[in-house]
C-alpha cells in the first residue's frame, strides 16, 4: 500500500515538474505569455497564433515527458496481471535470482512485495528452481514454479506446489524480466478446490 | 431369600457395575487403567519401596473383585464365614491403600477410592446373610465367644501388650499386633448391631488409635526424609553446568579444541557434550518436583502429618526459567568464541557442524528463545569468510521467502479443522455430571487441576463414552525414537500419543526446495532446523479421532521419569502447574489419538484412513 501511494506522489510531482518544465521550456514564464499575447494583440494576430503555436507545442512535450517519467516509475516496481478465479492486477512484481553455487543451483522469485515488511495484500510468491548461471539465460525457458496468492492477511491460500504451474520467461532485457504463466491451476488451502491460472509477470531485477 | 440376595446384590454403585460385568483384567500389565482395561492400578513410582504394599494392595484387590463377582452370581451360596473373610480382607485393603499414600504413591488413593466401592457391595451382602438361618446362627457363636471371659481377657492383655510395645517405640510392631487382634474382633461381629461392636470393640479402640496415629506419622516422617535425600541427591546443578561452559567458551577463544573431562571437543562438539548434560539436567528438574511433591503433600486419609505449604519447596520453577535463559545465551558463547578464533578456512566446516548439532537440540525446546540467541554467533561466525558468507547470504535468499510461505500454506490448511482443542476434549470426558463426580470442578474451564474423587474404574466408562471416536486437535507434537510413535507434549493435565504417518514424499520435497543433497546441508539453522523436524516427526498440530483414554497418577508419572519419555516435556522452563497442594491425588489424562491430519511448520499432510478390515 505504501508502496503504491509512493509511486502515485512521483507520477504527480513528475506531472507538476513537467507542466512547470513545459512553462520554462521556451525561456518564458506565466507571466511573459500573458505579455507576449498583449503584445501579439498589438503587433497582429499571426504573431498571436505563432505564440499560441509554440505554447502548445511546449505543452505537449513537457506532458509526453511526464509520461515517460511516469512509465519508468511504474517499470521500477513491475506489474502482475493474473486471473484465478477473478482478476488480480497489482502494480508490483520485484524479481530476484539467486544463484546457490554450492549446491549448482539457482532461484527464480516473483513477488508481489519489496520485502516482508512491506508486504501488501493481495500478496503474491512465485518460485521456481533451475540450472543457470544468470538471469539471461532463462529467457525462453520455461520453469516448473510453485506459486502463492493470498488475498488477504491470514486468509486462505491459493497455491501450486506438489503440481507446479509452468512459468515462461519470454524475455530478460536489463532490469525487467517478463514471464507468463503457460496453463497450470491452483489449489484452494481450506477448500482444495481447483482453478486454473494465467496470468503475465513484469518483474524488476535489483 | 435367594431372590432377595439377588435384588440386594444388583447393581447399588457405579463401581459395583462395572466390578460386576468387567470379567478377568490383566493384572500382570505394566499399564495404566485405560479406556480398554478401567481396573488396572495406577502405576507407581516405587522410589519409597512401595512395591511390596502396592503387590499386597492388588492382590487383595483382585480377590475381592473374583470373590464378590462370585457371589453375585450366586449369593444365596454363600457362607457368614466367607463374607467374614471378605471384610478382613476389605480392612487390609483399606491399610494397605492408606500405606501407599503415605508413601507418596497415588495409586493408594485409587485403591482406598475402590475399597470404598467394594465396602458398599460388601456391606449389602452382609446385610443380606445376616439374616439367612445360616448368617443368624453365626452371629449367635459369634456373640458367645466374644463374651466370654476368655477372649475378653484375650481383648485386654492384648491392648496390654500393644501399649507396651507403643512405650518401647516398637510401632510397626504394635501396629500389626493390635491389626490383626481388631481384624478378629470386627470378623465376628460383623453381623452385630453398631452398639453390639463397640462394647466388644471398648478394650482395643483406643489403643488402637495411638498405634495408628504414631506408627503412620512415624512412617511419613522416615518417607519425607528418603525424599528429602533422594531430592538432595539429584537437584539439578544448574550452576556448576554454566561455569563449565563459561570455562569452555574461554579456552575456544584461543583454540579449537578444549579439554572437557577427559576428552578434547572442538566447540560442536562442546555445545552436544553439554546439550547433553542440559537434558540430563532438566530430566533431574522434572523428577525433583515430582518427588517434592509426594514430600510434601497431606494424605487423603489420616493425615498423619500435616502437609508441606508451596513455599517449602525444594525447587522452584523460576529457577529453572532462568536457568534456561542463562543456558541460551552460555550455548552460543560457544559459537561466538570459534566466530572470534578461527580462520576463514576453518569456517565453512564449523558452521556446517554447529548446524548439525543445533537443529536436533531446538527439536527438543518449545520456544525460539534458543535459536533467537544462536543465530546472530552463527552469522558473526559465518562473516570471517568473506565467500561463506556470501554463499550463505545466496542460500538464505533463495530459500527464506518459500520457507516463509509454505509455513503460511500449512497454518491455512490445518485451519479448516474446526474439530475442540485436546483440552476440551479432556474437560468434556472428566466434568461433573449428577452423580458422576469426574475430576475437574463444574466452573473449571481448563484442565490444569485433575483430581481424583471417583475411583479408575468408576470414571473412565462414563468418560470413554463421552469422547470415543470424537475428533480433537492437539499441537506440538515430537517424534520418539523409533520413528512410530509420536507424543502430543504434556500440557494442562494431558498428553496424546499418536502413531506417525509416512511423510516421505513431503520430506523429499522439502530437501528440494531447500536444494540438500546428501553431499550439500543445509546452510541456514532455519533450513537445518526444518529438515530435522521433518525427519523426526516433529509437527505444529495434528488432528484425529480419539481411540483411548489413561489415567495416570501426576507425581509417580514425572518422579519416575525415563529417559525414553522425557519428550514429554520440552527444554527450557518446566511445564507450569498450579500451586501443590494435596498432589497425592491429583492425576493426568493420556489420549490415544488415530491421525488424520499432521501440520509441520512447513507442511501439511492429510493421513487416509486405513481400509476397513476385509469381510471373513
Amino acid at each position: 500500500m505504501l508502496a503504491r501511494r509512493m509511486r502515485c506522489l512521483r507520477v504527480s510531482c513528475l506531472s507538476t515538474l513537467g507542466l512547470l518544465v513545459a512553462a520554462g521550456c521556451g525561456g518564458k514564464s506565466v507571466s511573459d505569455l500573458a505579455s507576449s499575447v498583449k503584445d501579439a494583440a498589438t503587433e497582429g494576430v499571426q504573431s498571436v497564433k505563432d505564440t499560441a503555436q509554440q505554447v502548445s507545442q511546449d505543452m505537449t512535450g513537457a506532458a509526453q515527458n511526464v509520461t515517460d517519467k511516469a512509465s519508468q516509475a511504474l517499470e521500477m516496481a513491475g506489474t502482475m496481471k493474473l486471473a484465478i478465479d477473478r482478476p488480480l492486477d497489482i502494480s508490483a512484481c520485484y524479481a530476484s535470482f539467486s544463484r546457490v553455487a554450492a549446491a549448482d543451483a539457482a532461484v527464480l522469485q516473483l513477488q508481489s512485495y519489496r520485502d516482508a515488511r512491506g508486504e501488501s495484500y493481495p500478496a503474491v510468491f512465485v518460485y521456481a528452481s533451475c540450472t543457470a548461471g544468470t538471469p539471461e539465460e532463462l529467457a525462453g525457458r520455461t520453469l516448473d514454479a510453485q506459486m502463492f496468492v493470498q488475498l488477504e492477511p491470514d486468509g486462505p491460500l491459493w497455491a501450486a506446489t506438489t503440481q507446479p504451474v509452468p512459468l515462461k520467461v519470454t524475455a530478460v532485457d536489463g532490469k525487467l524480466l517478463r514471464a507468463e504463466l503457460v496453463g497450470g491451476s491452483l489449489t484452494h488451502s481450506v477448500t482444495g478446490a481447483s482453478q486454473p491460472v494465467t496470468g503475465t509477470f513484469e518483474g524488476v531485477l535489483p | 431369600m435367594s431372590g432377595q440376595l439377588l435384588r440386594s446384590c444388583a447393581v447399588g454403585s457405579a463401581l459395583a457395575a462395572v466390578l460386576l460385568v468387567s470379567g478377568r483384567c490383566p493384572w500382570a500389565s505394566a499399564a495404566n487403567p485405560n479406556s480398554r482395561a478401567p481396573l488396572l492400578p495406577l502405576e507407581i513410582h516405587n522410589l519409597t519401596n512401595a512395591q511390596p504394599t502396592f503387590n499386597t494392595a492388588n492382590t487383595l484387590f483382585t480377590s475381592l473383585l473374583n470373590d464378590l463377582q462370585a457371589i453375585a452370581k450366586n449369593p444365596a451360596r454363600v457362607s457368614p464365614k466367607k463374607v467374614s473373610e471378605l471384610h478382613i480382607q476389605l480392612r487390609q485393603l483399606r491399610r494397605a491403600a492408606l500405606d501407599l499414600q503415605i508413601l507418596g504413591e497415588t495409586a493408594g488413593v485409587d485403591f482406598s477410592l475402590r475399597a470404598a466401592g467394594l465396602a458398599q457391595m460388601l456391606s449389602t451382602i452382609a446385610t443380606a446373610v445376616g439374616g439367612t438361618p445360616a448368617g443368624q446362627a453365626y452371629t449367635s457363636q459369634a456373640r458367645q465367644v466374644l463374651a466370654s471371659p476368655k477372649a475378653t481377657q484375650a481383648r485386654r492383655g492384648m491392648a496390654q501388650k500393644v501399649q507396651a510395645l507403643l512405650e518401647q517405640k516398637k510401632l510397626e510392631e504394635a501396629f500389626n499386633e493390635v491389626n490383626a487382634a481388631v481384624d478378629q474382633v470386627s470378623s465376628l461381629t460383623l453381623f452385630l448391631e453398631p452398639r453390639e461392636v463397640e462394647i466388644y470393640m471398648a478394650e482395643l479402640a483406643t489403643v488402637e488409635g495411638h498405634a495408628r496415629i504414631s506408627r503412620n506419622a512415624a512412617l511419613r516422617q522416615q518417607v519425607r526424609t528418603a525424599l528429602d535425600q533422594l531430592i538432595t541427591s539429584q537437584l539439578p546443578a544448574t550452576q556448576p553446568l554454566l561455569q563449565r561452559i563459561a570455562a569452555a567458551a574461554a579456552a575456544l577463544q584461543t583454540a579449537p579444541a578444549v579439554a572437557v573431562g577427559e576428552q578434547n571437543l572442538s566447540g560442536p562438539d562442546c555445545l552436544k557434550h553439554f546439550a547433553d548434560a542440559w537434558q540430563q539436567l532438566h530430566l533431574s528438574a522434572l523428577r525433583c518436583r515430582a518427588m517434592d511433591w509426594a514430600r510434601m503433600t497431606g494424605t487423603a486419609e489420616d493425615n498423619p502429618l500435616p502437609p508441606i505449604p508451596p513455599e517449602g519447596a525444594r525447587l522452584a520453577d523460576s529457577l529453572m526459567t532462568q536457568f534456561y535463559e542463562d543456558l541460551a545465551k552460555s550455548l552460543a558463547s560457544l559459537i561466538e568464541a570459534d566466530a572470534r578464533r578461527a580462520t576463514p578456512a576453518e569456517v565453512p566446516s564449523l558452521y556446517a557442524e554447529y548446524l548439525k548439532v543445533l537443529a536436533p537440540l531446538l527439536a527438543h525446546t518449545a520456544d525460539d528463545k534458543l535459536q533467537q540467541v544462536c543465530q546472530p554467533a552463527l552469522d558473526k561466525l559465518a562473516d570471517k569468510s568473506a565467500p561463506f558468507a556470501e554463499q550463505v547470504k545466496a542460500y538464505r535468499s533463495a530459500t527464506h521467502e518459500l520457507l516463509r510461505w509454505r509455513e503460511r500454506l500449512a497454518k491455512s490448511a490445518a485451519a479448516a479443522d474446526k474439530s475442540p482443542s485436546s483440552e476440551q476434549a479432556v474437560l468434556k470426558a472428566f466434568r461433573p455430571d449428577g452423580p458422576f463426580r469426574g475430576l475437574f470442578l463444574p466452573t473449571d474451564s481448563s484442565p490444569d487441576r485433575a483430581v481424583l474423587l471417583d475411583s479408575c474404574p468408576q470414571l473412565l466408562p462414563v468418560a470413554s463414552q463421552r469422547v470415543l471416536e470424537q475428533a480433537t486437535q492437539v499441537r506440538e507434537i515430537v517424534g520418539l525414537a523409533g520413528g512410530k510413535l509420536a507424543v502430543a507434549r504434556y500440557r494442562s493435565r494431558h498428553y496424546v500419543t499418536l502413531p506417525l504417518p509416512d511423510t516421505a514424499a513431503e520430506r523429499s520435497r522439502l530437501e528440494q526446495d531447500l536444494l540438500v543433497t546428501t553431499q550439500q546441508p543445509a546452510l541456514t539453522l532455519e533450513a537445518a532446523v526444518a529438515l530435522d523436524s521433518a525427519r523426526r516427526g516433529n509437527y505444529v498440530a495434528a488432528g484425529g479421532v480419539i481411540q483411548g483414554l489413561h489415567l495416570e497418577g501426576l507425581i509417580p508419572r514425572f518422579a519416575a521419569l525415563r529417559p525414553e519419555a522425557q519428550q514429554l516435556a520440552a527444554l527450557g522452563p518446566l511445564p507450569a502447574e498450579v500451586l501443590p497442594d494435596g498432589f497425592i491425588r491429583h492425576v493426568l489424562v493420556r489420549l490415544e489419538l488415530a491421525p488424520t491430519w499432521v501440520q509441520h511448520r512447513y507442511f501439511f499432510q492429510r493421513i487416509p484412513s486405513p481400509p476397513p478390515a476385509a469381510s471373513p
